[in-house]
């Protein structure tokens, strides 16, 4: 299977009281042509960086490091600003949290899709026009037109965040990076807006990037699941395996303190102690020992690096051994 | 346990006046809390669950409609008796930084209500400080810090403690947990239930998550555009839903394992229809509804089956 | 930012202290203890030649009739902050409760209220301050007075809109859900938090202050002999400008310095304000 977009190493430095930190720790990882990968982590895990490292958005002193990141057989991190605009909005698609802040609040909206396009591809007016109202149907927006002559403040949260995704479909993207694109969302919105970004990614074999805090989102919109903390990845695997037999203490920590309807609601919920660290904060060696409650002094010495196991990637000195104590029960 | 209704609204209905129009935010909601329960009022946005919040709170009044705290009807008491009342009311709100006063420590965040009501001296004031903040989980060391050295579950901590500090009955929480992380808003929950449990407080908990509603909450009402479209308990809420809406969100909340009979949503993202002249304000998402022409003309009525109330001409089929 | 030892607390108070603040109390000190840094006395004549330029016993020359006139300066200076300080002061109080009133009570107090200051505003300020003075009779206090009038209005709109952000905030909900009463919820809750839009429109105020004061002893409406005020020094220097240029620059020099310091940490304290609100 051909990999649209490979992320190796990626590093990416933030200022602190104390001197530059890591917040992105040497994270690698690809997207396969046509599946979706869920980027699954909570405050400090770095997974918000990572998706603006990719569109080369940090603003110093947030810094890319080092790193690589290969798209279609280059390394678009080496790219100059001008080749690299075209790839951004263009092979690489991103849809934010907050639709606003992607559009002009006194352009129309359908303007602002023509714009898009114009910039993309060599149409010209009429040609653009017409593949933006085309577009905008496409997202699931009811009469188009109408739409197309509207301005975002007369638009609900859910049709804003399909009219940026006709925006970000309009450079007709390899690559489609979600950044908790509907965290803001109503659920039944959400709901809806996540089997549209399936169906357009189906039916155009585009990759997905899901970066998400929400398991329910991941467990049900992914293929493959990446799980970060502090900066780094301690999980690497695919979904369904994943949910059903976790490999890294946080990983398992973080479904079992999951709370929806399914749950026993007379059982108090699994916590894990304390909070994740912020990156001037994170302890030596594994950054998660302080919470874990399999941790052994071994752990706090040194780093551990992801391995195979179990057809997935955990990081973690212990897996194996956890895993066959979880197997042997 | 005293099964006294502490906390009750009736047919509470408040209209707001915008520029583009009059928005009827609530329209005859009504409902009541007995001592020691937790009652989750669930919906999105624009479901009115936060006028509602703000209602009981007594920070707007109502067009019409009676709110009453422990048996006090809010709108017959002056200004004077409603801040007293408040002894008995309080609240947690969503966002765990900007409900503390950033100028203030921790100390006198959660003392705020002590110092409102004048109670106590300095030394019993700081003593009760430190005792709530235990019953939280935060030590000592915490007194002196800042809103913006304490990390957001550890801020609805603060925002916690300071709520319990007058010995309140009931406790508004409106979205206390939605913006925290998955594995603090699970420490959170854990401890709002303990909290409940020992000081026999009563909850109203605003969310527009069912997974905490369902963990929390002894009753759940689900809200659509201002009004109250189903209410019960989590079995006949989660296993025998009869309101379309119900249905819909429940089967909306991404899981691993997604229910078998999904019903499929029907995707209306038009533009918003200002108070349409249907009956049913839900009908123009629903696929019943839309087939139905009694719904767009027919008032609608409560439906009851004991505890369980809906507000549906073609309510779903009883599964249980 | 973390506070979290007197180090990093002298580390931000320097980010509130630039040079603006540091040379405006340098002159604020200077002259309002002119008694210790005035080399000589004021008043006393015939210390040197009438007229005679900057050396280094005079460090600012003498005037028309042989006193030191960096002593003069320094005394005048001391009238004419006192005057600019207690007027921004008045103005702070007036204005705040102003419009304070105005964005609780709302309503017709609030378009009252805020019409008025709107009215006043809008004349300019020059002729209403001669109208009165004229009114009242020259003299310090009607002066400060007078200018403390003249600046309420602008604050009052200030505190409004401050008053009214503000109230919406969730800090300000869980204060009267608290129970605090209005008072203290407005004392203790919400003044600490805009202290620093304060402290711009004081400087701001103080600015025009003695510009104002300036202005109008200059044209012989402020300051009454025997006071001296540093407008009233450029009064009396503008007449022998030619020959004894002294007289009118170093006064007038103090008097452009201390405008441009106060406009200078108003704008550097609001710049600041910006800064922390966008990351916090």
């Amino acid at each position: 299977m051909t990999s649209t977009l490979e992320v190796r190493y990626l590093t990416i430095s933030v200022p602190s009281p104390s001197g530059k930190k890591l917040a992105v720790d040497g994270i690698s990882f690809t997207i396969p042509a046509g599946k979706r990968i869920a980027l699954v982590g909570e405050s400090g895990s770095g997974k918000s960086l990572t998706a603006y490292g990719l569109m080369r958005l940090l603003r110093e002193p947030v810094k890319l490091e080092s790193g690589e990141i290969w798209l279609n057989g280059r390394d678009i991190t080496k790219l100059d600003q001008k080749e690299f605009r075209k790839v951004r909005g263009g092979e690489i698609g991103m849809v934010y949290q907050d639709p606003m802040s992607a559009l002009n609040p006194i352009m129309r909206i359908g303007t602002q899709i023509v714009e898009s396009i114009q910039i993309h591809s060599a149409m010209n007016k009429t040609e653009a026009r017409k593949s933006a109202v085309e577009l905008l149907e496409k997202v699931g927006i009811h009469s188009p037109e109408e739409s197309f002559n509207s301005f975002p403040f007369e638009m609900s949260g859910g049709m804003l965040q399909r009219v940026v995704i006709a925006m970000a479909l309009s450079g007709n993207p390899k690559v489609l990076i979600a950044d908790e694109a509907t965290t803001a969302l109503d659920v039944t919105t959400q709901s809806r807006v996540l089997h549209l970004i399936n169906g357009l990614a189906k039916e155009r074999g585009l990759s997905v990037l899901l970066i998400t805090h929400d398991l329910g989102v991941a467990a049900q919109f992914a293929d493959e699941i990446v799980v970060m903390y502090a900066g780094r990845i301690v999980e690497y695997g695919d979904i369904r395996n994943t949910f059903s037999n976790p490999l890294h203490p946080y990983t398992r920590a973080l479904l079992d303190s999951r709370c929806d309807y399914t749950m026993d609601h007379l059982q108090p919920i699994k916590t894990i102690v304390g909070q994740p660290p912020r990156p001037e904060n994170r302890p030596s060696g594994c950054a998660f020992a302080p919470r874990c409650e399999f941790m052994k002094n071994s752990c706090e010495v040194s780093v551990p690096m992801l391995e195979v196991l179990e057809g997935s990637r955990v990081a973690c000195f212990r897996a194996e051994e956890l895993h066959k104590i979880s197997r042997a029960r | 346990m005293n099964n006294e209704i502490v906390l009750e609204t009736q047919s509470l209905t408040k209209i707001f006046h915008g520029a583009r129009g009059d928005v009827t935010a609530l329209d005859d909601v009504s409902f009541s809390i007995p001592e020691g329960k937790t009652l989750a009022l669930v919906g999105e946005s624009g479901s009115g669950k936060t006028t509602a919040a703000r209602l009981v709170l007594g920070l707007e009044t109502q067009n019409s409609g009676t709110v009453s705290v422990l048996g006090k009807d809010l709108s017959s008491l002056n200004k004077k008796e409603l801040r007293n009342l408040r002894r008995s009311i309080q609240v947690v709100q969503q966002n765990p930084y900007s409900q503390l006063n950033r100028r203030h420590s921790v100390q006198r965040i959660v003392e705020t209500p002590l110092l409102a009501f004048n109670e106590g001296s300095a030394i019993q004031r700081r003593d009760k400080v430190v005792d709530l903040l235990e019953s939280v989980g935060l030590d000592s060391a915490y007194l002196n810090r800042r809103p913006h050295e304490l990390s957001g579950g550890q801020c609805q901590r603060v925002a916690i403690a300071r709520a319990l500090a007058i010995d309140p009955k009931i406790v508004v929480l409106d979205e206390a947990v939605s913006a925290l992380d998955v594995s603090v808003r699970a420490q959170v929950l854990n401890l709002l239930r303990k909290l409940q449990i020992a000081r026999n407080l009563t909850y109203l908990f605003i969310t527009h998550d069912l997974g905490v509603a369902h963990y929390l909450a002894d009753e759940i009402a689900v809200m659509f555009r201002g009004k109250i479209v189903e209410k019960g308990d989590r079995t006949q809420i989660f296993s025998n839903p009869h309101h379309h809406y119900t249905k819909n969100l429940i089967s909306s909340v991404p899981l691993a394992e997604p229910p078998e009979d999904e019903i499929e949503a029907i995707s209306v993202d038009t533009l918003p229809i200002p108070n349409s002249a249907d009956a049913c304000s839900y009908r123009t998402r629903c696929a019943v509804g839309l087939a139905e022409s009694d719904c767009g003309t027919k008032e609608l009525k409560i439906s009851l089956s004991g505890s369980h109330e809906w507000l549906c001409h073609f309510p779903l089929k009883n599964r249980i | 930012m973390k506070l979290r030892s007197r180090w990093a607390m002298l580390k931000e108070i320097r980010r509130f202290l630039p040079f603006s603040a540091i040379g405006i109390m340098i002159i604020i000190i200077a002259c309002l203890f002119a008694n210790f840094f005035a080399p000589y006395d004021p008043f006393e004549i015939g210390l040197s030649a009438p007229f005679s330029p900057p050396s280094w016993a005079h460090i600012s020359g003498t005037d028309d009739l042989g006193r030191d006139l960096f002593s003069r300066i320094l005394y005048g200076g001391r009238i004419t902050l006192l005057i600019s300080l207690v007027a921004t002061t008045i103005a702070l109080i007036i204005g705040t409760a102003w419009g304070f009133a105005a964005g609780i009570l709302k309503g017709w107090t609030d378009e009252f209220l805020m019409r008025t200051a709107d009215a006043m505003m809008a004349i300019p300020a020059i002729l209403f301050a001669l109208v009165c003075i004229s009114g009242l009779g020259a003299s310090v206090l009607s002066l400060t007075v007078v200018a403390g009038i003249l600046l309420a209005p602008s604050t009052a709109r200030m505190a409004r809109s401050a008053i009214l952000v503000e109230m919406e905030t969730d800090y300000v909900i869980a204060g009267i859900a608290s129970g605090l009463s209005r008072w203290r919820l407005i004392w203790n809750e919400i003044l600490p938090n805009i202290a620093s839009q304060l402290l711009v429109q004081f400087s701001l105020n103080a600015a025009a202050a003695v510009m104002l004061e300036a202005t109008l002893s200059f044209i012989g409406l402020g300051v009454q002999p025997p006071n001296a005020s540093l407008g009233t020094l450029i009064l009396q220097g503008y007449a022998k400008i030619w020959n004894s240029y002294w007289f009118v620059l170093f006064p007038g020099a103090l008097v452009t310095i201390t405008i441009l310091l106060f406009n200078s940490l108003g704008e550097h304290v609001r710049l600041s304000m910006d800064s922390v609100k966008s990351s916090s």
